[in-house]
């Protein structure tokens, strides 16, 4: 699957333009420039272990990796060369895959930390086999401070009948950083895959999340938690293809811009096969800082009169006039009702996570928050 | 403002179906057909008598038309071969002021849209567009008193070149897409209407198209002004007999509302099964200015069309209702776009959408904010209804806010038929067609009423006069 390199540059960034107005929402062309051998190891904002009790995983930039995951020759079932460039020159770039087995009816935990390196780029991909009736955790915690580096990861997930997956990504990167990640997970019958993403900074930082459901009574759910400071930008994907008769799909974003570039684009596909399914998008992205840019493109396919419900709503906004009052009423000033905002969002998505990391995650987020919003 | 005529109005848009019906017959004067380039474009240019500089524009649209790439999400116009196509018709009638003077065969099909009634009672002026040429234009004589310009677009480009040159395709500039760049290379008919300081324009003007032959290309361009304070409204409607091969049409539609000026254009689409229908339309609105598009789009086989506003001036505004019925194997690419640049900008997208019998409905939006845009506010909701397992909906809404004091929402719901309520009406005695029918007018009914009542009205009698069909259904 990684032959015809020297077609690589033939190979669009992304087979369709995504906007009549813009070219691309994605800088692909800032990553590209970026990638290259990496150079070091940048020092991580998260020192701290997310999930108590998990396996350990490190990966680093050289493309090596310690920890107890199985390392095989380079492949990948759900990614193609042909999709985009850099997406391409990632698989081209793989020494490895590696493999998590999570057998039938067994649970595991496992936590990766991604060592970004301070220039060039790193390549890394994980395969995830959840077996029958069986449960997983996995957590891939991400975070540089002055690092340039293009950190590159793809996960596919295949999770079996009657099997959960819950998937953290918390990445969080200062103004430099151009972090790139793909997930792509597949769940069968009675399945339920979870992903929770905290997206914070970076020059530019794309994390695409996409779920195809397939067999019956699956569920669906993503809940993102963006954030964004000037001169920074964060772009995110998600998409879910729901195939499975009675079953719930959902995605919810929340977005808190302060002067940066925030975009998110979300795409629920309802087919034929997901008859009496629940299905909804929804994103809400608040605006604090000056100068910042807001893209939503919230998409909905719906094939058929099979679905329950099928909705998407986003909005854009400064922060909502009536929660502030709400809040000032209760003796909050608006810095401190932005901080109650902010903890409350990160706190859903962190939950499970221990407790002790995901205070330390928040008042790291808060710290860099700007003009005051203090942990 | 209100549309006066209801009744008339209505007979209009439920005959066309009837006009439909039958393939008039007529004397054909000039037909240019073939490939498109620089000869073929000259030839129609020199067919018209024009200026040097309306040809310059042509030429110059024809090279973008060569150079830009055809849209890549564009579906269901393969059988579409520009080569294959008569650009420009011109039947042999000259442009008559009266219906008496119209060659029977053409006159016919105004009589069967019930046009003439139409015109006597409710309409403030008219143009009737037969292929590619105007070949009837009434004015009453209120619009001659307040000085307002109504005429065909190619007398507009002899008798008004400087304003003609200050607006076309300045508000929508060929250079967007290649079907904006054909249209201009091959525009042809079309109604030009400029509405003085402070006029008041009580009764819509209407203009009504019609191809008669398969394999045609109409390119009509319709540029309206509304000077400061001024209001007008603006009915398009279209129709076309049945062929076994298709027509193509690609118009375009340009407003520019002056400072204070109120706009309203609304069209129902009332094409043939086998017409590939682009529209290209868009409006810009200075200071205080308001503009509202209503678009009904029911006939054709394909048809792609996003009305669009430029809020330019501070305090502006817009609101775009779409409304679009896919039945039977039909392709609906619609939507709204709104571009806000001035301070205090308010617009409101509302588009609802049913699709029925295999038919596909796509919206398609963006509601762009540009920095210094403050205070901007926009909603936009998107509902659409499925009626059973073969059809679908698909909604592209895309939000680029980059001002920090907007405020934008969207929302979007795509229902089925309610089992429940489907059973309630059934057991009150409606067969399954008519209870279907009630709950599309139902499903329609939160869009029409933010529409004056007389427009909701006629849009209700084409959804009606559609969804007749239903009873035929599952």
């Amino acid at each position: 699957m990684l032959e015809g390199s020297a077609d690589i540059k033939d190979v669009p960034y992304q087979r369709v333009r995504d906007s009549p107005t813009l070219k691309f929402y994605s800088s692909w062309e800032k990553y590209e420039s970026g990638m290259g051998e990496p150079v070091g190891i940048a020092n991580p904002i998260i020192n701290e272990r997310m999930l108590r009790g998990a396996e350990l995983v490190e990966l680093r930039p050289d493309g090596s990796y310690r920890g107890s995951l199985e390392e095989e020759s380079p492949s990948a079932d759900l990614f193609s060369v042909t999709e985009g460039r850099i997406l391409a020159k990632h698989l081209m770039s793989l020494k490895s895959s590696l493999k998590l087995k999570v057998n039938d009816r067994e649970n595991r935990r496992v936590e990766i930390i991604y060592l970004a390196p301070e220039a060039g780029s790193s390549h890394h991909h994980i395969r995830i086999d959840v077996g029958r009736g069986s449960s997983a955790e996995i957590a891939l915690i991400s975070s540089a401070r002055s690092s340039e580096g293009v950190p590159i990861t793809t996960m596919e997930a295949f999770v079996g009948e009657g099997s959960k997956l819950r998937i953290w990504r918390v990445s969080v990167f200062e103004r430099e950083g151009l972090p790139i990640s793909w997930l792509r997970v597949s769940g069968r019958g009675a399945s339920e895959v979870e992903v929770r993403n905290v997206l914070l900074g970076g020059g530019a930082s794309f994390a695409s999340d996409e779920i195809s459901l397939i067999g019956s009574k699956s569920a669906a759910k993503m809940n993102s938690f963006l954030m964004a400071m000037e001169g920074e930008k964060v772009d995110h994907l998600t998409n879910i293809s729901n195939n499975s008769p009675g079953s719930n799909a959902s995605i919810f974003v929340n977005g808190f811009n302060f002067g940066g570039v925030l975009v998110h684009r979300g795409k629920l596909k309802v087919t034929r096969e997901a008859l009496e399914s629940e299905n909804k998008l929804s994103s809400i992205f608040y605006r604090i800082g000056s100068g910042s840019k807001t893209y939503s493109v919230p998409s909905l396919e719906v094939e058929g009169d099979f679905a329950v419900s099928a909705s998407h709503e986003t909005s854009v906004s400064p922060l909502p006039e009536i929660v502030l009052f709400y809040m000032k009423s209760r003796g909050l000033n608006e810095q401190e009702s932005l901080e109650v905002m902010v903890r409350s969002s990160l706190s859903k998505v962190l939950e499970g996570m221990d407790g002790d990391a995901i205070e330390k995650v928040i008042s790291e987020i808060l710290l860099r928050a700007p003009s005051g919003i203090s942990p | 403002m209100k549309v006066e005529g209801k009744a008339e109005l209505l007979d209009t848009i439920s005959s066309s179906s009837e006009a439909a019906a039958f393939s008039p017959r007529y004397e054909k004067a000039i037909e240019i057909r073939g490939k498109v380039d620089r000869s073929l474009v000259e030839e129609i240019s020199r067919e018209k008598r024009e200026p040097e500089w309306m040809l310059r524009v042509r030429l110059k649209a024809l090279e973008s038309y060569n150079k830009l790439p055809a849209p890549n999400w564009l579906s269901g116009v393969d059988e579409l071969d520009l080569d294959e196509l008569i650009h420009y018709l011109k039947p042999d009638a000259a442009l008559a002021r009266s219906w008496d003077d119209i060659p029977e065969g053409i006159r016919r099909v105004y009589e069967s849209l019930k046009l003439p009634e139409a015109e006597k009672r409710a309409l403030a002026g008219i143009s009737f567009q037969f292929e590619s040429e105007t070949v009837y234009l009434g004015v009453k004589r209120m619009l001659e008193e307040k000085k307002v310009i109504m005429v065909p677009m190619e007398e507009a480009v002899i008798r008004y070149p400087d304003m003609v040159k200050q607006y076309f395709s300045k508000v929508f500039p060929y250079a967007e897409h290649k079907f904006a760049a054909l249209h201009t290379a091959l525009w042809s008919g079309g109604v030009f209407v400029y509405v003085p300081k402070g006029v008041r324009i009580p009764q819509p003007i209407e203009a009504f198209f019609f191809m008669a032959s398969a394999l045609e290309g109409q390119f009509e361009h319709t540029l309206l002004i509304a000077d400061e304070g001024s209001e007008l409204q603006f009915i398009e409607g279209c129709s076309a007999p049945m062929y076994k091969r298709y027509s193509f049409h690609d118009g375009m539609v340009e407003i520019y509302a002056h400072k204070g000026s109120k706009v309203k254009f609304v069209t129902l689409q009332n094409w043939s099964g086998n017409v590939i229908n682009f529209n290209n339309k868009r409006a810009v609105a200075e200071g205080g200015a308001y503009v509202e598009w209503l678009e009904g789009s029911v006939g054709s086989k394909v048809t792609y069309v996003y009305p669009s506003t430029i809020l330019k001036g501070n305090d502006s505004s817009t609101s775009i209702y779409t409304i679009t019925i896919s039945n039977g194997k039909k392709l609906k690419d619609t939507g709204a776009k709104v571009i806000a640049i001035g301070k205090n900008a308010r617009a409101k997208l509302v588009s609802k959408s049913i699709s029925a019998n295999g038919g596909k409905n796509v919206y398609r939006g963006l509601v762009r904010i540009n920095k210094g845009a403050m205070n901007a506010v926009v909603a936009s909701s998107c509902d659409s209804l499925i009626l059973d397992g073969s059809s679908s909906s698909y909604t592209y809404p895309h939000n680029q806010v980059e001002e920090d004091t907007a405020s934008i929402t969207h929302e979007a719901r795509t229902g089925r038929i309610s089992e429940e309520q489907l059973f309630y009406m059934r057991s009150r005695g409606l067969s399954e067609g008519e209870a279907k029918s009630l709950m599309v007018l139902g499903f329609m009914e939160d869009v029409l009423i933010d529409v004056p009542f007389e427009m909701a009205s006629v849009l209700n009698s084409v959804v009606q006069l559609e969804f007749s069909k239903l009873g035929g259904m599952g």
